[in-house]
C-alpha cells in the first residue's frame, strides 16, 4: 500500500498517526472502519501498523534492580550533602577559587593587563604634569626675587636708557663699564 | 497527560526546593521509560542501569534549572539522550568489551533477564522470545535518530512536538524518522507476520 496515498487523506492519516502512538479506540477504529469499505489494501495496511504497534510496545522492559530507586535517591542524598557543605565553605577559600578562575579564563588576563598599562600611563601623565607646574613655580620664585624693580631716577632717564641699548656687547667689560658710565652721567 | 505534566512539574518545583521524596516519586514513575530508552542504545544492561542512574542524579543537579514552561519528560528524554550520546563518544575514544557481551559471546544466558513466561506453553513462550528477541535485534540496529524517534513515540506516548525537541528536529522531520523506522522494522519482520506470530503476539 501506498502510503503517501494514505497520508493525503486527512482521516486516514490521523489515525496512522494516532496508530503509531497507542492502540485506536473504539471510536475512532469504527470511523477508520468507513473508509475500509472496499478497499482492502488499506485495511491490511492497517492491520499490519496496528500489529506492529502492539509488538513494539508488547516488549519487555530492560531489566532493572529492585533497589534502583532506592541508589538513585541515595546518591542524590550525597550530592545534596555535597552541595550544601560547598555553600557553607562559601568562605575565604571559595571567594580565592573564583578569583582564581576569573583569571584562568582566557579573556581577563589580557583585559586585566591593558587596564593594568592605561592606570599607570594616566598615573604617569598627571604626575609628569605636576611635576612640570612645580617646577615652573619655582623658577617663577626666583625670578621673582632676583629681579628687584631699578631705581625710579633710573626709568625716569630716557636718555641713559637709550644709551644703555647702544652699548655694544662686543665690546670688552672695561669698555663697556666706561661706556655705560657715560650713558649714565 | 495534562494532568501528569502538572504533577510532574509540581513535584520537579518540590525537587527544586530539596524535596527527596518528590524525587523519589518522580524516580519510580520514570525510571523504566528512561532504562528502556537507554537499554536499546546501549547493548550493556549493567550500563545501561548505571546510565540511567546519572541521568536521575544529573536531574536532581539541574532541578535549579528547570523551568515550568518545558514539559518534565522531554526535558528527562533530552539529558537521557545527551548523557547516552557522551557514553557513546567515550566508548569511541576509549572502546572496551562489556562483562554481558563477553557472557553473550560464550552463550551463557544474561543473569539479568528475568522474565516471567510460566503462563505460556513452551512452544509459545519459545515463540515469543524469538520474536522478542528479533524485534530487539531490528530495533538496535536502527539508525540512532531512528530509534530515539520510534521508542519514545511508541513506549513513552510522547507527543510528536516532545519528541521533535529531545531530538532537536522539526515535526515533519521527527514524523518521516518514525515513518522509515516502522519501515524497517516491518520489512525486517516480514517472516514473522507471515508465520502469524504477530498476529499471536498482537492477540
Amino acid at each position: 500500500m501506498n502510503q503517501k496515498k494514505i497520508m493525503k487523506h486527512p482521516i486516514r492519516k490521523q489515525a496512522l498517526e494516532t496508530l503509531w502512538r497507542r492502540e485506536l479506540t473504539v471510536d475512532e477504529r469504527g470511523r477508520l472502519e468507513q473508509h475500509f469499505a472496499g478497499d482492502e489494501g488499506q485495511r491490511l495496511f492497517f492491520e499490519e501498523e496496528e500489529a506492529l504497534s502492539r509488538l513494539l510496545t508488547g516488549v519487555a522492559d530492560a531489566p532493572l534492580s529492585s533497589n534502583f530507586t532506592a541508589r538513585v535517591v541515595a546518591a542524590a542524598r550525597l550530592e545534596k550533602r555535597r552541595s550544601g557543605r560547598v555553600d557553607d565553605d562559601l568562605g575565604l577559600a571559595a571567594l580565592l577559587g573564583r578569583w582564581r578562575g576569573y583569571f584562568h579564563r582566557s579573556w581577563t588576563t589580557p583585559t586585566m593587563a591593558a587596564g593594568l598599562i592605561l592606570v599607570i600611563s594616566i598615573t604617569a601623565f598627571y604626575q609628569a604634569k605636576s611635576y612640570r607646574r612645580q617646577q615652573l613655580a619655582q623658577t617663577l620664585a626666583t625670578v621673582t626675587k632676583a629681579t628687584a624693580m631699578p631705581e625710579i631716577e633710573v626709568l625716569q632717564d630716557f636718555d641713559a636708557i637709550r644709551h644703555l641699548g647702544r652699548v655694544q656687547m662686543s665690546q670688552s667689560t672695561m669698555e663697556m663699564d666706561a661706556a655705560l658710565l657715560a650713558a649714565l652721567q | 497527560m495534562g494532568e501528569s505534566r502538572d504533577n510532574d512539574a509540581e513535584l520537579m518545583l518540590r525537587v527544586k526546593s530539596g524535596d527527596l521524596e518528590a524525587f523519589e516519586v518522580l524516580v519510580d514513575k520514570y525510571k523504566q521509560p528512561v532504562m528502556n530508552l537507554i537499554y536499546r542504545i546501549l547493548p550493556d544492561a549493567a550500563e545501561a542501569e548505571d546510565l540511567t542512574q546519572t541521568v536521575f542524579v544529573q536531574v536532581y543537579k539541574s532541578a535549579s534549572r528547570y523551568h515550568v514552561s518545558a514539559k518534565f519528560t522531554t526535558w528527562l528524554f533530552t539529558i537521557a539522550r545527551n548523557l547516552c550520546f557522551n557514553e557513546i563518544r567515550r566508548r569511541s575514544r576509549h572502546p572496551a568489551q562489556s562483562f554481558d557481551a563477553l557472557t553473550e559471546a560464550h552463550g551463557e544466558d544474561s543473569p539479568r533477564q528475568f522474565e516471567d513466561l510460566g503462563a505460556l506453553g513452551p512452544q509459545e513462550s519459545a515463540l515469543q522470545t524469538e520474536l522478542e528477541e528479533k524485534v530487539d535485534e531490528v530495533v538496535r540496529g536502527l539508525p540512532e535518530t531512528q530509534r530515539t524517534a520510534l521508542l519514545l513515540c511508541c513506549q513513552n506516548e510522547l507527543s510528536y512536538e516532545h519528541i521533535s525537541e529531545v531530538l532537536g528536529c522539526s515535526l515533519s522531520a521527527t514524523k518521516s524518522l518514525i515513518h522509515r523506522a516502522r519501515e524497517t522494522l516491518k520489512q525486517r519482520l516480514k517472516p514473522y507476520l507471515r508465520s502469524g506470530a504477530w498476529i499471536a503476539k498482537a492477540s
